[in-house]
């Protein structure tokens, strides 16, 4: 039996981490994820989740503990935005190439300089290669569902690798509304308990975070290319698709998007077809695994489609832009692909500015 | 329905903004509630806003146009408050009355719960409602007497 509840997107993954009962959470607070921290906390001190709370003293070693944890073969929580991101880089490759399923709450916010907390996804899109699986939530609802179904990923023993869940600052994080929140017992049967595929254990010992060489070291990474596949095939089968269609059917234009803008977008598109424009929006529910196959299938005999991120490549075409380009390429007739960026710095987009991106792809201009 | 909010941090407007979104769930409804992003500062001009509607509403952008303005802190009934307001729009200030009423009650010239009132007398979500979202915010004697301040300013 789910209940509904008006929350925020923070409370709502606060909420599906309590149902996932980490046995280890390793945080460190950052605007705009506090609450999570926050809300976390209180579950702990009021007897509600019964885990190992630890108050690290940064993000590096949020994700430290977390992999020692790991090791020792439990499920494992953290939650960092921005510059605590950045600051676990090193631990990132770290996390992905240990096969350590870790679950990781991403606040998307603006990176310094200039200072901002606000959102846009940035930070996020810098760190595309360091292994870990990253998906967006649209609104809290999905946030919600996609932290159990995150735990879920990265602890299949096909996959094995950390997930990155992403959820714009503020506008996801901070904005209140309403979702369902599944039972313990609903919860239970999407997420099982946790079984490790290694383990610390004196009775069996095996050597983890260790050395490959250049003989050996492209092994290791082809595994983790397996994971890789191993995510897509399950997230098109278990969990609602690496990449979400709206009203593509009788479309010739298509907007590209990822995270919450999508359902202004949607809004947008609406009254736009309506008016008989032939745009639709695809939306992508997942970076890595990246939709390679889906998007040359659904974009196949498109005109021309506009990628609209929250992100700015410097010196280069944006990061996403780029990668739809490349997944496209070689189809007869590939549709023109263009790049926009929106949103930074927390920069609100309006309707009138989707309208406008809109018109400039049914134009095919920059 | 789009609500906008004008007050001062800790004046509640936030939270006035989304006990409004959740007695209008309550009510049946879908809406959104979100403040102006950012830091939080007591005294700092914040905004609150809250969409209502009988679709889910996927818009997160700021309310450019709201249907109703509700200021909390008089001092900031100005163009910047106004701004977009629709000709035929509601535009709600609190008045020396409801300050006093609010002093009077809780001790303390915070004025949401009153505000909240006038918007549940001005029919824009069902007074029921409200009395719930209150129940859902506070407790103790704070409740009760949020619960005496949203019911007098209801039946000003």
């Amino acid at each position: 039996m789910a209940i509904q509840k008006f929350l925020s997107g923070n409370e709502a993954i606060a909420e599906a981490v309590k149902l996932a009962k980490p046995a280890v959470i390793a945080v460190y607070p950052i605007t705009p994820q506090t609450t999570v921290v926050e809300k976390l906390a209180d579950f702990v001190a009021n007897g509600e989740l019964k885990t190992e709370f630890i108050n690290v003293e940064s993000e590096h070693s949020a994700l430290s503990a977390l992999m020692g944890a790991s090791a020792m073969g439990v499920r494992t929580f953290t939650a960092t935005s921005s510059q605590g991101l950045l600051y676990m880089s090193e631990c990132l490759h770290y996390a992905a190439g240990g096969r350590f399923p870790i679950v990781m709450m991403n606040a998307n916010r603006a990176v310094a300089l200039p200072w901002n907390i606000f959102g846009d996804q940035r930070d996020s899109l810098s760190q595309l290669e360091s292994g870990w699986i990253q998906l967006y939530a649209e609104n809290a609802q999905e946030a919600f569902d996609l932290t159990l179904s995150s735990f879920a990923i990265a602890e299949n023993h096909a996959v094995a690798l950390p997930v990155m869940l992403n959820v714009d600052g503020f506008a996801l994080t901070h904005t209140y509304e309403p979702l369902n929140i599944i039972s313990q017992e609903d919860a239970d049967k999407i997420l099982p308990p946790f079984k490790p595929f290694f383990e610390m254990n004196l009775e069996k010992p095996l050597s983890l975070g260790f050395s490959a060489g250049p003989r050996d070291n492209t092994a290791f990474k082809q595994h983790q290319i397996n994971g890789m596949k191993a995510a897509a095939k399950l997230i098109n089968e278990k969990f609602g698709d690496l990449v979400d269609a709206y009203k593509l059917e009788n479309a010739k234009y298509a907007i590209i998007t990822l995270g919450s803008i999508s359902g202004l977008v949607r809004d947008v598109i609406d009254e736009l077809q309506s008016d008989g424009v032939k745009v639709g929006l695809l939306r992508l529910r997942s970076l890595r695994p990246f939709p390679e196959e889906e998007l040359r299938s659904a974009l196949a005999n498109f005109k021309t489609v506009g990628v609209l991120e929250k992100n700015l490549s410097v010196g280069a075409e944006n990061a996403v832009a780029k990668e739809i380009k490349s997944a496209l390429y070689g189809l007869e007739n590939a549709p023109q692909v263009l790049a926009f960026s929106g949103g930074l710095g927390g920069r609100d987009i309006s309707a009138n500015e989707i309208k406008d991106i809109i018109s400039k792809i049914i134009g095919g201009e920059k | 329905m789009k609500i906008r909010f004008h007050g001062r941090g800790g004046q509640g407007c936030f939270t006035a903004a989304r006990l409004l979104g959740l007695a209008a769930t309550a009510q049946g409804f879908y809406s959104l509630a979100f403040p102006s992003f950012g830091p939080e500062r007591r005294g700092a001009p914040v905004v609150g806003y809250t969409k209502i509607s009988d679709k889910p509403v996927r818009d997160r952008s700021a309310i450019l146009k709201p249907d109703v303005v509700v200021v909390l802190d008089e001092k900031m009934l100005n163009a910047a408050s106004k701004s977009g307001l629709a000709e035929n729009g509601l535009l709600l200030v609190n008045s020396k009355e409801i300050t006093e009423l609010a002093l009077k009650i809780l001790g303390r010239a915070v004025v949401n719960t009153a505000m909240l009132g006038l918007l549940a007398k001005k029919d824009i979500v069902k007074l029921e409602f409200v009395e719930q979202a209150i129940k859902n915010e506070f407790k103790g004697a704070l409740l009760e007497k949020n619960l005496e301040l949203l019911r007098r300013a209801y039946g000003n």
